[in-house]
């Protein structure tokens, strides 16, 4: 700024000061004078406003956006669960027709190496962890359905 | 950077621990600024309505950024000035106005004038407000900002990113370019 543009702008300032503190304005020099006018005008409130209701709507858009965000993770998940299963059963399902035919040799051998006494206690074994399995099934279906 | 905590941390805190009405409350204080801001740069009543919701979801998805670097107030300004900004961008309206459309300092004249009188005729005061009106959207809320909000030219600064000088060369001009607006309205009596 030049030091016309200075001395301006000092007189923009001093109106903007005047009118900021409410100084008596009668008789007011006419640069002042024109620069309080402004001031005043640009210190009128908006016509326009933001509706009363405004910070609520903003709160139920945030609350809405939060549900649906809730879905769509969820959703995703799901489809990832579903493409990480798949993959693990074609995957054990190769596995199995390459060494399966071994693992059924393997199997009947043991079997067949052990008594009648012995499959009895394989049978009762294999009983227990069904029915320890079927009880806390029962318990967790009671735990998540609890209010 | 400056840590500029005081009441806003308290706000703040409450609403990222998801407190009920925090939220409701940080908008209440802010929403005034925000749509200054915001209509004064995009004019259409609607557009920055939808504006200002977007600007406080954002500020409700982004708070845990906020590192206290400058007071919240401005730091939401920020957020609802760069919104605008990018909404003109999208309707191809510029920001400022031309460098040509600077006024040129006229004589200063040594007169009375009747302030409350100019202020009682409503014509006046109709013109002038239209000339606000017309000013480019830039300037126009800078003025709103300075006068209306009566935030510094630092804070200004720090809203749009605007250097000190260039807000302060915005304003001497707008209000220069009102001041001839006036004169050639009402007259001047030497």
């Amino acid at each position: 700024m030049n030091g016309a543009s200075e001395h301006e702008w000092e007189i923009q300032e001093l109106a903007w000061q005047a009118e900021r503190s409410g100084l008596d304005s009668t008789a007011e020099y006419g640069q002042v004078g024109r620069y309080r006018l402004i001031a005043r005008a640009l210190r009128t409130p908006l016509v326009m406003a933001l509706p009363d209701d405004f910070a609520r709507q903003v709160v139920a858009r945030v609350s809405a956006s939060r549900a649906k965000a809730v879905p769509t993770g969820a959703h995703f998940e799901n489809v990832l669960l579903v493409v990480l299963a798949s993959i693990l059963v074609v995957g054990a399902g190769r596995v199995f027709a390459n060494l399966g035919h071994s693992w059924i040799q393997a199997m009947r051998a043991a079997l067949s190496s052990l008594g009648t006494t012995n499959i009895g206690w394989l049978l009762a074994f294999l009983i227990c962890i069904g029915l320890s399995w079927i009880l806390w099934q029962g318990r967790w279906l009671r735990a998540i359905h609890a209010p | 950077m400056e840590d500029i905590r005081g009441p806003d941390a308290e706000l703040v805190e409450a609403v990222l621990v998801g407190r009920p009405g925090a939220f409701e409350r940080l908008v209440r204080e802010h929403q005034r600024l925000c749509w200054h801001i915001i209509i004064r740069m995009v004019r259409n009543p609607e557009d920055a309505r939808e504006l200002c919701q977007d600007t406080f979801l954002r500020v409700h998805r982004c708070l845990h950024q906020y590192r206290f670097e400058s007071r919240l107030k401005s730091w939401i300004g920020r957020i609802a000035y760069s919104i605008a900004v990018r909404h003109m961008k999208r309707q191809r309206i510029p920001l400022a106005g031309q460098s040509e459309d600077t006024p040129s300092l006229i004589e200063n004249v040594a007169d009375d004038f009747d302030l409350e009188g100019a202020w009682a005729d409503e014509e006046t005061v109709r013109h002038l407000h239209l000339a606000i009106e017309t000013l480019p959207p830039l300037q126009r809320t800078l003025l709103t900002l300075y006068y209306l909000e009566e935030l510094s030219i630092a804070e200004i600064a720090s809203i749009t990113g605007e250097a000190m000088g260039t807000i302060k060369s915005h304003l001497f001009r707008s209000r220069l370019r009102l001041r001839i607006e006036i004169e050639a309205r009402i007259g001047v009596v030497p």
